[in-house]
Order: C-alpha cells, then sequence, then structure tokens
C-alpha cells in the first residue's frame, strides 16, 4: 500500500487539546526538573524515569527523519544512549528539549549517512501495523501524523531534513544551516522545493483516494 | 484543485514534535520498560568497558600491532607468574589472566591497553559461577517458553508481582556489576533467567551476563551460549546487534575461525550501519585473507578491531 491510494485529508487535525498538551508537553515541570537533574548527576532511577518520558519524543523526531519504522527503532537506541551519556554534560543552560533533539538530529543523519540502505526503504504498511500489532487506538493526530510522515518517506531526503528542521523542530534558517553544515541560502532552496514536492504528494494521495 | 498553502501549512504546524502523538509507532508501557532497560544495559556495558580501560582516543592499527607485541610478551610474563602461584590456571586461557589487557565489550570500539590497578579482579572463579548448561535451553520465543531449573518457575501467566521482582533482581545485577563485582553480578543475571526466564528482564539480563562472562570472566563458552540463547529467543530483539557481535568475539576467543567469519557476516548484514560494522568487515578481510588463522587470542585482546 502507498499514500497515493489512501484519501489524504487535507484538512489538518485540529483538537482542542493539541495546543494545550503541545504546552504541556513543553514545560518544564518540577518532577521533569528534578529527572533531568538527579540524571545528569548519575540517580539511575531518575535517568530512568527521565526516558520514561523522554523515550516517545525521540522515537518521533527519529521517524520523522527516517524512511521506515524499523531503522527507526534502531536509530532511536542510539540516539537515546548518546543523550544517556551526555547527561552529565548538560549544564542546563538551553532549554533541556532543544539539546535532546539537536543530539537525536545529529545522530540520527549521522546513522543515516553510514547506512544508505536506510534511505531506501519506506514501509508502506506503517499504519496497518500500529493499528494491528500495538493493539492501541489510534487517534485522530496519530493517524494525521502518520499519513504526513509517509508523504515525507516520499521527499528526497535532503528536502525531508530542512522540512522536519524548520517545521517540526521550529529551527531558524541559521540555525538548520548550522546544523546540516550548508549555507543558508541553500536551506531556504530546499524548503522552497520541499513544499512544492509535498503539496504535489499530497494533490496525488487526494486523487487518489477519489479514484 | 491544489491544495491551499494555509492547508499545507497547517499540515506542517500539526507536525510539531511532542512527547507523543506520532508519527512513531506507539509503543505499550512494558514495551518502553523493556527498551529502557536495554538502553541502561548498553549504557552500563559501555561504563564497565570504560572503568578498566580509560581511553585516550582510537590508536592506530600500526600502532594496535606494536603494543600487541609488547603486551604479549607482558601477558606471557604475568601468566607465568601466576601459575606458578595458584593452582587453578587450567580454567582459564592463558591471555585471559594478564592484568595489562584490557577486557573488550561490544561496545568498546579499540581498547587502549593499560595497566590495571592491582585490585582489578580479574581473577574470578569461573567454576564457582552456575553451570550455564543447566539454564534451560532456547527452543522457542523467550516468551512461551518454561524454564526448567532448580529453582521454581514462574506460574503462568506471569504476574505484576513476578515482573517487579525480575526487575529488582535485574537492578541489583546491574548494581553489582557496577560495584566491579563481576562474579556476583553475573550470578544475579542468571537469577533472573533461572527464575523470571519468560519476563521482559530475561532478554538483558541474558546479554548482560554474556557480556560479563567473555569480558570478565574470560569464559567464552558460557558467553557463547548466552549469546547464542539471546539470539534464538529474539533474533531481532533490541540487543541482537549487541549479542551476534559478542558472538562472533566469542567465537574468536575460543579459536573457531570459520564459525566467527559466518558471524561477522551475518552481524555485517543485519547491521550494517551497526558502530561495529567497520571493525567487523576489517576482521572479515584478515580472515579471509588467511591472516586470522595466525592470531591467537592472545594478540586478539591486544590489538583487535574489532574491539
Amino acid at each position: 500500500m502507498t499514500v497515493t491510494n489512501q484519501a489524504f485529508s487535507i484538512t489538518p487535525y485540529r483538537a482542542p487539546t493539541s495546543d494545550v498538551a503541545r504546552v504541556a508537553s513543553a514545560t518544564i515541570d518540577a518532577d521533569y526538573e528534578a529527572q533531568i537533574r538527579g540524571a545528569a548527576l548519575g540517580d539511575r532511577a531518575l535517568a530512568e524515569a527521565l526516558f520514561h518520558r523522554l523515550l516517545p519524543r525521540i522515537r518521533n523526531l527519529v521517524r520523522y527523519l527516517t524512511n521506515g519504522d524499523h531503522e527507526a527503532q534502531d536509530i532511536t537506541q542510539e540516539a537515546a544512549l548518546a543523550i544517556l551519556q551526555g547527561l552529565p554534560g548538560y549544564r542546563g543552560d538551553g532549554p533541556f528539549h532543544g539539546w535532546v533533539d539537536r543530539i537525536v538530529v545529529r545522530v540520527t543523519l549521522l546513522r543515516r549517512r553510514r547506512s544508505r540502505t536506510l534511505a531506501a526503504r519506506s514501509d508502506a504498511t506503517d499504519v496497518e501495523e500500529a493499528q494491528s500489532t500495538v493493539g492501541l487506538e489510534l487517534d485522530e493526530r496519530y493517524a494525521a501524523r502518520r499519513r504526513l510522515v509517509l508523504l515525507f518517506d516520499r521527499l528526497p531526503l535532503e528536502q525531508r531534513d530542512v522540512l522536519v528542521l524548520h517545521h517540526v523542530l521550529d529551527m531558524t534558517v541559521g540555525e538548520i544551516a548550522d546544523q546540516l553544515g550548508i549555507p543558508g541560502e541553500t536551506v531556504r532552496t530546499r524548503l522552497r522545493r520541499a513544499k512544492v514536492r509535498l503539496r504535489a504528494l499530497v494533490d496525488e494521495g487526494r486523487e487518489g483516494g477519489r479514484s | 484543485m491544489s491544495i491551499r498553502d494555509a492547508d499545507l501549512d497547517a499540515l506542517l504546524e500539526d507536525a510539531k514534535l511532542d512527547d507523543e502523538g506520532g508519527p512513531a509507532l506507539p509503543l505499550d508501557e512494558a514495551a518502553r520498560s523493556r527498551e529502557i532497560e536495554a538502553l541502561f544495559a548498553r549504557r552500563d556495558a559501555l561504563l564497565e568497558a570504560r572503568s578498566l580501560v580509560p581511553r585516550e582516543g582510537r590508536l592506530r592499527r600500526s600502532q594496535h600491532v606494536a603494543l600487541g607485541g609488547l603486551l604479549l610478551g607482558a601477558a606471557l610474563l604475568t601468566v607465568f607468574a601466576r601459575q606458578s602461584t595458584t593452582s587453578q590456571s587450567g580454567a582459564r586461557r592463558s591471555v585471559e589472566g594478564s592484568p595489562t589487557v584490557a577486557a573488550a565489550d561490544p561496545h568498546q570500539e579499540r581498547p587502549t591497553p593499560v595497566a590495571t590497578p592491582a585490585s582489578e579482579p580479574r581473577s574470578v572463579d569461573v567454576a564457582s559461577l552456575p553451570s550455564l548448561p543447566s539454564l534451560p535451553p532456547v527452543t522457542a520465543p523467550l516468551a512461551e517458553r518454561a524454564t526448567a531449573s532448580s529453582s521454581p518457575p514462574p506460574a503462568s501467566p506471569r504476574t505484576n508481582a513476578e515482573e517487579e521482582e525480575a526487575e529488582d533482581l535485574l537492578r541489583t545485577a546491574n548494581r553489582l556489576r557496577a560495584d566491579k563485582q563481576w562474579s556476583e553480578a553475573t550470578r544475579t543475571y542468571e537469577k533472573v533467567l533461572e527464575r523470571y526466564g519468560r519476563s521482559g528482564q530475561a532478554y538483558p539480563a541474558m546479554v548482560s551476563a554474556a557480556s560479563l562472562r567473555l569480558n570478565r570472566l574470560s569464559d567464552p563458552a558460557g558467553a557463547l551460549r548466552l549469546y547464542e540463547r539471546a539470539l534464538a529467543a529474539r533474533p531481532t530483539g533490541t540487543l541482537a546487534e549487541e549479542a551476534l557481535f559478542g558472538q562472533a568475539r566469542a567465537y574468536r576467543d575460543l579459536g573457531r575461525t570459520d564459525d566467527e567469519r559466518s558471524a561477522l557476516r551475518r552481524f555485517i548484514s543485519n547491521h550494517p550501519s551497526s558502530w561495529h560494522a567497520d571493525d567487523a568487515r576489517q576482521r572479515l578481510q584478515e580472515l579471509e585473507r588467511g591472516r586470522g588463522h595466525e592470531t591467537g587470542a592472545a594478540d586478539n585482546r591486544a590489538e583487535s578491531p574489532t574491539r
């Protein structure tokens, strides 16, 4: 199954609680702060609790940047390990999630470069697998993101990267240029092309859904 | 009609990263716990390796070769000295007694051989550990296997209490390993297998015990049995990379070159982007050039390209 055979809703999901959830997830509460501090000091129990919270975020970001769930799984482990090992060096002088995200991006891009096979595969049946194997109800937001990431899977990697860094992580063009080591103008060009390509894919999906 | 810019922007707006909500496949609580357990097991293995071997960066191959020769000499001297003071040397291969040679770890890239403090517990009595063959063989996925050992197997189906007990035991083992009580830690990991073989903790315990047997207890045969169990139980599990690499290294230590070659090929094929893949390829090339046959287990430890 490919995305083109799937009716792709062009109406983005707008759950009334999504913004609240987003704000809540971005806010570091006291417990979270204690976990971060404790984990940085080597407290294992607090580090485990911290990773209970962090793991979904890491998995989601890796999946945004990676074609297919299988390779995302492998890279998630590497990224989580890099974060765990780097925690003692986290000094709290920047947003914790920003620090985590940068490590995840770095590890993911590195691992992806090391394995050409990673870029070549895409799991076309991901949504079905998610529904059947995990046995969890998929909410609308999740389903929308799955469809979106399946479209991302069909973008050229360099376009996908700038799209994810800009729209998923809210990074500026300058920050993306720094992260990827490319000129800012190249970032802008890739962003433009990525949106053109994404729009074409969405249209293609809608046409496929109608037929 | 083409999708409007505003709709496309809104789609992307909904993609903003948060802690839940995808797009990764959902992970239930038990799976998340297993992932985290595996993560800490990997980290512990790294710490363990580094506690033995303070690294100053990768050595070049030529440096390995030069150091390998020196260390081999030191190792032989050490073994000679040890043999004169103990009658238990039969259980250990000579080079493994060398306090100057770093124990290898699957996570360690290339160890820098340094002198180990005198307190380093290298002289573990492997014979005092429980016999591995008494552990139940893997003939089916771990979750479906019943354990058969002297300890009472858990009731089926497993309960939350059993899971918690297994977790506690695994934590105890991790703590013992952190305290460098290798023998006791190995025993405790293996207790997890004996008592809670069907729990989610059994798999990381298996790989951790294997790593300790290989790297700390100079028991590649015991390590191999555990790695094989882990690979049979979960061929694509979260620790399959470590298990397969460890298996290749155990074969190497046992001098089973053909098996090592097969394991390395499997490792490269299954984990082409692993941190160890380049080392595995290099070692495989050596073996295929026939050089692997010339290097014994002794200099393996000193200049292993696969570590």
